[in-house]
């Protein structure tokens, strides 16, 4: 069952050099229990989508043009200010992609959780600080109490991260979004991190939308995939479909970039020739169109229509000419 | 220093008898060579805190005299700062809070005429309309509170306005900052972010500020006393230095020195309260 649906949904910049158009109809549904990995390039609209599901977007100069988000029955779009902060931190919750300022420096860690609980729940004091040091325990901590009482510089990056994590699981969320949580940290903290990301999703089934450039990533984490483009959906599938049954041309470039052995560690990938899409260009044609080996004339003409690969309409995307979907990878 | 301007405590239209000069100098130990005389004084207020007797007033000591005016310098600079960060934190947040609006736009103009006022005119604007022409308050003089009105908001004005500015841009700093991004996802409410989350960071640059802004009001208020007629320390300097009354604009200096000094202290403790990544050893 859907947990989240997201339908149509338009979100524009209003800058000094235009209309930045940075989610252009975008359609995405979240599973409960599910964990979703959002892949693509940078400025492929990845963490503007997930701000507006958490009503997170500055406005100005950010713009909703259209759109719904469905929260099981209720559209989040629709929901006034005090009604979001009431769903944000409590039903949905999301962690940043950089621990080491994320946390407030002037605040001590116990104040950063505790707040939580502080405005979402009826908990006394002692309830939360108890809560606090069971999650805090959960995430594998060491020594929770001391952390508790430390200030965020007295913790390495990945203390902090876990902080980050502890702070959005107090009030057991039923979305949890991660936005490319591990860039910042060290290898070995990665997996760490990811690791206890799978234990939560499996623990609590909390629904996670987890944001990455990092297709290895997606490969260990998550059951489904979908592939963002020019602030739209390119495909979308199960692991296993964009990995092996891979159809849109931008996914394949994106395996290609996946780095092989022999490649050294840092070394920064790009093997899809051609610069992101322009987006203040808004149009009727396939925003990979300027960089794609199998562009033809009804591309620069339409936005292709959504395309279903298999029966049950559980792998689509958006192309007219699609890559034939065998064995690739 | 002071002693190198010419003339003497002593040199007055009517001459004194050489022989009354000569008792005189040997009372303040002006006949000895300077270094002694340096020595002598040093010694003097570092171990027995006392500033010498007055070379103009003989019958009275530094002490006392600095004494008996501390009260309306210390009034005025006081309410200077009160003035100044009332005003200036107000217009600070307000434009932070409202950025590239209107209430961003007006208190950051204001600040801007406010720096480049100099004290002086300032001081003539104010007296003229709320005191010559509206009649509402005393242009010299501090018989009541109202007489520390105009010159408490000439002294800080100018403070007023970069304490707006530097709020402004503290709290804009932190505004943009990824843990204020934090603490929406958490859904705590407006007041919170603000109050909890931003004024503390927010607030900083304007502390460290506060060092020098109390020396230059310290400063700024030996004009402002001149101008306003209040019998203070900074009034007390000047005619001292007019009167080469050595002691007692050495007295001034120093106790100006000291009041600096402490004032960055206390600035320092301040800052290293409000920020935890600041540790004193
Ligand atoms: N505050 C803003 N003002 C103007 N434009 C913005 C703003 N935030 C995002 N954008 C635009 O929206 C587009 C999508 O940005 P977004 O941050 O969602 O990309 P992303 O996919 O998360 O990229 P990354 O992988 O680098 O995080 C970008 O092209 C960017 O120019
Ligand atoms: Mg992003």
């Amino acid at each position: 069952m859907a947990i989240l649906k997201v339908s149509d949904l338009v979100v524009e910049f209003h800058t000094d050099e235009g209309i930045v158009r940075a989610v252009d109809r975008l359609n995405f549904e979240l599973e409960a229990g599910e964990v979703l990995g959002i892949v693509g390039e940078s400025g492929s609209g990845k963490s503007v989508s997930c701000l507006t599901l958490m009503g997170l977007l500055p406005i100005p100069p950010a713009k909703i043009r259209s759109g719904k988000i469905l929260f099981g029955d209720n559209d989040l779009l629709k929901y006034s200010n005090a009604e979001m902060r009431k769903i944000r931190g409590h039903e949905i919750s999301m962690i940043f992609q950089d621990p080491f300022t994320c946390l407030n420096p002037y605040l001590k860690i116990s104040t950063q959780l505790m707040e939580v609980m502080e405005f979402h729940s009826k908990k006394t004091p002692a309830e939360a600080r108890r809560r606090c040091l069971e999650v805090l325990e959960q995430l594998g901590i060491p020594d929770p109490e001391l952390r508790f009482n430390s200030y965020p510089h007295q913790l390495s990056g990945g203390l902090k991260q876990r902080i980050m994590i502890a702070m959005s699981l107090l009030l057991q969320p039923k979305i949890l979004i991660a936005d490319e949580p591990t860039t910042a940290l060290d290898v070995t903290i990665q997996a760490q991190i990811l690791d206890l990301l799978k234990q939560i999703n499996k623990d609590h089934g909390t629904s996670i939308i987890l944001i990455t450039h990092d297709m290895g990533v997606v490969a260990g984490l998550c059951d489904r995939v979908q592939v963002m483009y020019g602030g739209r959906l390119a495909e979308r599938g199960s692991s296993d479909d964009i990995f092996y049954r891979t159809r849109h041309p931008y996914t394949k470039g994106l395996l290609y970039s996946i780095p092989s052995l022999t490649v050294k560690p840092g070394d920064r990938l790009d093997p899809i020739p051609g610069a992101p899409p322009d987006l203040t260009r808004v149009g009727d044609f396939c925003a990979f169109a300027d960089r794609c080996d199998f562009v033809q004339e009804d591309c620069r003409t339409h936005r292709p229509p959504v395309t279903q690969s298999n029966e049950d309409g559980s792998h689509w995307f958006e192309c007219y000419h699609p890559v034939e979907g065998e064995k690739n990878a | 220093m002071v002693k190198l301007a010419p003339g003497g405590p002593f040199s007055r239209e009517r001459a004194f008898p050489p022989e009354v000069l000569k008792k005189l100098e040997e009372k303040y130990d002006l006949d000895k060579p300077i270094y002694t005389q340096y020595w002598l004084y040093m010694k003097r207020v570092v171990f027995e805190f006392d500033l010498g007797p007055s070379t103009r007033y003989a019958d009275r000591s530094v002490n006392e005299l600095i004494a008996t005016k501390v009260r309306y310098s210390m009034t005025l600079g006081f309410g200077a700062m009160v003035f100044a960060l009332l005003l200036g934190i107000t217009a600070g947040l307000t434009a932070s809070l409202n950025h590239n609006k209107f209430l961003d736009y007006a208190p950051m103009g204001m600040a801007m005429v406010g720096v480049s006022v100099p004290d002086f005119v300032m001081a003539y604007i104010l007296m003229i309309i709320f005191g010559l022409s509206l009649n509402w308050l005393p242009v010299a003089g501090v018989e009541s509170w109202q007489g520390y009105v105009l010159p408490c908001i000439t002294l800080g004005f100018v403070y007023a306005a970069s304490i707006s500015r530097l709020t402004r841009g503290g709290m804009l700093e932190i505004l943009g900052q990824d843990f204020i991004r934090t603490a929406k996802a958490k859904g705590l409410p407006k007041h919170v972010i603000l109050l909890r989350h931003s004024l503390r960071g927010g607030l900083l640059p304007l502390v460290s500020y506060l060092g020098p802004a109390s020396a230059g009001i310290l400063t700024g208020s030996i004009v402002v006393e001149e101008i306003f007629l209040i019998p203070g320390i900074g009034k007390l300097l000047i005619e001292s230095a007019t009167n080469r009354d050595y002691t007692l604009a050495l007295g001034c200096v120093i106790v100006f020195a000291l009041l600096i000094l402490v004032f960055n202290m206390v600035v320092d403790l301040v800052y290293g309260f409000l920020d935890p990544r600041v540790k004193y050893e």
